[in-house]
């Protein structure tokens, strides 16, 4: 594995290199949404490799597919608890606090 | 005579059988006894070359020859077992009754006859006589020899599977110079026995000679301990002895002298001078290893902490463990990857079932089609965990997944078949592998099973010390090495009983049986958050104690029957990020960082096109999880980490440091609302860290990045900082072979480079670096502090990243 066939992660950087000329002429916004297209399959290359596709970019057209029809799904319940109360911080699943700025931090020295 | 004793080495007399030392149990004298051990190997191919082979080894010949040059040979022929081959194989056996004179014998026959296939050919006496008589290092042995040292009987009274063996009382000296010899010149030898300690000046070679001689002399070690004694101590002691000026007189008085070449009883054995190995360069699991020249001694051990395998991991309690198991003599087991120790095993199995053990592998892999290759050439499932803080997380483990898939089902070179679905042949009896693995594998889990009845570690006062803690945990260790490696050994192509078809099997089970395991705890209303090859992490709503989370281990064990452990509940656990490019300060030798797809952050965080921050700094890329790069902490308060700086060999000591004390002050948290207010302590952790390395507060030592080489000097197209740090050694003489780690500093200004730098051309002025073992010490002010500054932000946004902090690099 890694010799005689290419690892999931190397034929994903493959395919994802494959696209450069594609992704150089989108406008910069354009390229920020398909690096997150990108990103998104990345999640689930355990899942591609498993699958020993013959073709894997169609797993990972599939994993980015998936990756945004959970997106749609979320912002469906978030549009739901919109008209409910909250739901409490922690839920199983999900990370109490995935990144982002708490607080302003003072410049260190 | 007849006495009860441990047997400390097994190795060829050069005129007689075997030389065995033992350790007499009731006097405590070291006896060195000889034993006749025929040795055998044997050929297999065309009937007409075998019988071309027996009348070139006949008595005709060996006549013609005189005695003198040929050993008694016993020729014969019979069918034997091959285990890659359906039918036994008809073979000529050649005996030889002195194993000391079979490797020439055999180089000989090899290459008069190159066609024939060989097998049992190169294995070396101990492991013969392991086979014969059911021996192992350490080992308790009756014997009964007679007056002349010809030993007649002997019986083994215990087993390497014993958890607590009868261990003997060894003597122990060890010899350390005050420095490390690659660093500076060092000026004196520490010798320590259990009860006294000698300084040794090496100014003065005659009364350090002296000196030494009377201390082993007097203590008589079993064992000598020492630090860069195979690179440098013991090599130098013996060329001083050679060439001192130590009198003649005193060589005619002491016999063993003229036998050494020397005045220095380092050996006990006086038939024998010192065995050098060459030192080696060799690539392994994807990295290049250096192992430095060795010193082997006979009649006592010799090991260097220094240059043994996995010495600071084990100790010598490990080694004289993988001994005890794999049959190897202490002194090779202490210096062999485990790698050896598990190949070394199942030659044993195969000689004492009398399977052959080939010279060189002829099986090559079976022919597959595209679509099986696809399915077949996978590794273990590696997925890409839920990025983020969580809390009252389990990890479950499955206890040596892949040793224990081969041994439960049956995965053998001989038992597979082409296509690794997963079953086995179906009449195959017990492999040889799984009967290799299966005591080792008790052996461990009785081993843990004890190591768990132990008070907890953690308890105040001495109520949690045990005597046999660390003893255990050290053979604990020793063991857990001989079971990751003996997965690798079934798919290396080199490897005697290694079929990469046996390989894939147990990969292919492993991905089931965790997937398996992920389908039982999403079952029982699990979140599954992380899986890693035999690894899984579960949270549910209200599980935080162990007994919520006992109904997913019984229902993972019942689905694959094999053993599951709960590792731990974390308080919580941070999965982190990605950084963008490889956490390394600067592009790896000759490659640069993966050009073409830029980052995603490019334009947003200012970085460059090839993916480095300004500054030369990766950043993290919130979006792509990495699989093996998180810290947590468990219920008992202890912190677990892995791929984060703290974890690598080349961070700075210091910085791995701080970052460590940050990680041990959220570890104080009982809570992740706690979690929260440990942050300004933290932060006034960090800016302490940088007035103090702004002030030049940091002992330089702790600055140091220590890198290995990949590749020889003339051989890197960009050299990296290791190796301008290695020319700059070059240029004063050391040299430094790849595998081989180099320290250095970052520094400010033009590095003292000799190589010619691509890198300089393109005009990026390549980071300075000092070489830490240069002859002059390093000047404080020219520490490229900002820099270092950099590498304990990047540090401390590790840890305070996934807590919600921003901190900004500047």
């Amino acid at each position: 594995m890694g010799r005689t066939l290419p690892s999931i992660t190397q034929v994903f950087l493959q395919e994802q290199e494959s696209f450069n000329r594609f992704r150089r002429a989108l406008r910069r916004s354009d390229q920020l949404a398909l690096d997150d297209l990108f990103a998104a399959a990345r999640q689930h290359l355990a899942a591609a490799a498993y699958a020993g596709h013959a073709l894997p970019f169609e797993v990972f057209l599939l994993a980015m597919l998936l990756e945004e029809h959970k997106k749609v799904l979320s912002l469906c319940s978030a549009l739901e608890e919109m008209r409910a109360p909250a739901r409490p911080d922690g839920l199983p699943g999900q990370p109490i606090r995935a990144g982002g700025r708490l607080s302003e931090p003072e410049p260190l020295t | 005579m007849e006495f009860t004793g441990w047997l400390l080495d097994v190795y060829a007399d050069p005129h007689d059988g075997v030389a065995l030392w033992l350790l007499d149990e009731h006097d405590g004298s070291r006896r060195r006894l000889r034993q006749a051990l025929p040795v055998a190997f044997h050929a297999a191919g065309p009937a007409l070359r075998l019988r071309q082979l027996w009348r070139y080894l006949g008595p005709a010949q060996s006549a013609a020859q005189g005695p003198a040059q040929q050993p008694a040979v016993t020729l014969s022929r019979s069918e034997r077992r091959e285990l890659f081959s359906d039918q036994p194989v008809s073979v000529l056996t050649v005996q030889v009754s002195q194993p000391a004179a079979q490797p020439a014998l055999f180089r000989r026959v090899s290459r008069a006859f190159p066609d024939l296939t060989y097998y049992d050919a190169d294995l070396s006496p101990a492991l013969h006589h392991a086979a014969r008589y059911g021996t192992f290092p350490l080992a308790r042995c009756h014997v009964d020899a007679d007056e002349q040292g010809q030993v007649q009987s002997l019986e083994v009274l215990d087993t390497p599977w014993d958890l607590d063996p009868c261990t003997p009382p060894l003597r122990v000296l060890s010899l350390e110079p005050d420095v490390d010899p690659f660093h500076a010149p060092p000026s004196y030898i520490l010798a320590r026995t259990g009860r006294a300690c000698y300084r040794l000046a090496l100014s003065a070679p005659r009364p350090l000679l002296v000196n030494l001689r009377a201390i082993l002399m007097r203590h008589d070690p079993d064992l000598l301990l020492t630090t860069w004694g195979d690179t440098w101590l013991l090599p130098y002691l013996l060329e001083l002895s050679e060439h001192s000026g130590l009198s003649s007189r005193q060589a005619l008085r002491l016999p063993w002298r003229a036998a050494q070449g020397g005045g220095l009883p380092l050996n006990r054995d006086p038939a024998f001078r010192p065995l050098y190995r060459p030192e080696r360069t060799y690539f392994a699991y994807g990295q290049v290893i250096y192992r430095g020249q060795q010193v082997h001694l006979f009649g006592r051990w010799h090991v260097d902490g220094h240059n043994a395998v996995l010495y600071h991991d084990y100790g010598m309690e490990g080694i004289l463990e993988l001994a005890r198991v794999t049959s190897l003599p202490v002194q090779a087991a202490a210096r062999l990857s485990p790698g050896s120790g598990i190949s070394t095993m199942q030659m044993l199995t195969a000689l004492r079932e009398g399977v052959l053990v080939p010279w060189h592998k002829q099986q090559a892999e079976q022919p597959k089609t595209a679509r099986e290759l696809l399915r077949a050439d996978q590794g273990g499932l590696v997925y890409q965990p839920v990025v983020g803080l969580h809390k009252d997380v389990a990890e479950i483990d499955f206890v040596s997944m892949y040793p224990s898939i081969m041994a439960r089902f049956n995965i053998s070179p001989e038992t597979v078949k082409k296509e690794p679905h997963l079953s086995v042949l179906p009449d195959s009896g017990e492999g040889l592998v799984p009967k290799t693995l299966q005591p080792l594998l008790d052996k461990r889990i009785a081993l843990k099973l004890r190591l768990a009845e132990l008070p907890a570690p953690g308890l105040p006062s001495s109520a949690g010390w045990h005597p046999r803690r660390n003893a255990y945990k050290a053979r604990a260790s020793a063991h857990k090495w001989l079971l990751v490696t003996c997965f690798g050994y079934l798919g290396y192509k080199n490897a005697r009983f290694g079929r990469i078809e046996a390989h894939e099997a147990v990969t292919a089970y492993g991905r089931e049986m965790l997937l398996r395991a992920k389908e039982a705890a999403e079952d029982l209303g699990y979140t599954v958050l992380h899986l890693y090859v035999d690894g899984m992490w579960v949270q549910k709503e209200g599980a935080n104690k162990v007994v919520d989370f006992q109904p997913v281990l019984d229902e993972i064990a019942e689905r694959t029957s094999l053993p599951v452990a709960l590792d731990g509940i974390y308080r919580w656990v941070a999965f982190l990020p990605s950084r963008a490019c490889p956490a390394r300060p600067a592009p790896p030798p000759g490659k640069p960082f993966r050009a073409g797809w830029p980052s995603p952050d490019l334009g947003r965080a200012g970085l460059g096109r090839d993916g480095l921050a300004r500054g030369g700094l990766p950043r993290v890329d919130a979006r792509i999880p990495v699989p093996n790069r998180y810290f947590g902490v468990f219920q008992d308060g202890s912190l677990k980490m892995r791929g984060i700086e703290a974890r690598r060999q080349d961070t700075p000591p210091w910085i791995a440091q701080v970052q460590l004390a940050m990680l041990n002050c959220l570890a104080q948290a009982r809570s992740v609302d706690e979690l929260m207010d440990c942050t300004p302590a933290i932060e006034q952790m960090l800016r302490k860290a940088c007035t103090d390395l702004r002030l030049g507060r940091v002992p330089l030592a702790g600055l140091l990045v220590s890198q290995k080489l990949s590749r020889e000097l003339n051989e890197y197209r960009v050299p990296s900082p290791a190796a301008r740090a290695a020319a700059q050694l070059e240029a004063v003489g050391k040299h430094l072979r790849p595998g081989q780690r180099v320290r250095f500093l970052y520094t400010l200004g033009e590095p003292a480079c000799t190589l010619a730098s691509p890198a300089g051309r393109a005009g990026v002025q390549p980071r300075g670096v000092r070489a830490w073992d240069l002859p002059e010490p390093p000047n404080q002010k020219t520490i490229d502090w900002r820099y270092y500054r950099k590498l304990l932000m990047r540090a401390a946004e590790t840890v305070l990243q996934p807590l919600g902090m921003d901190i900004s690099i500047p």
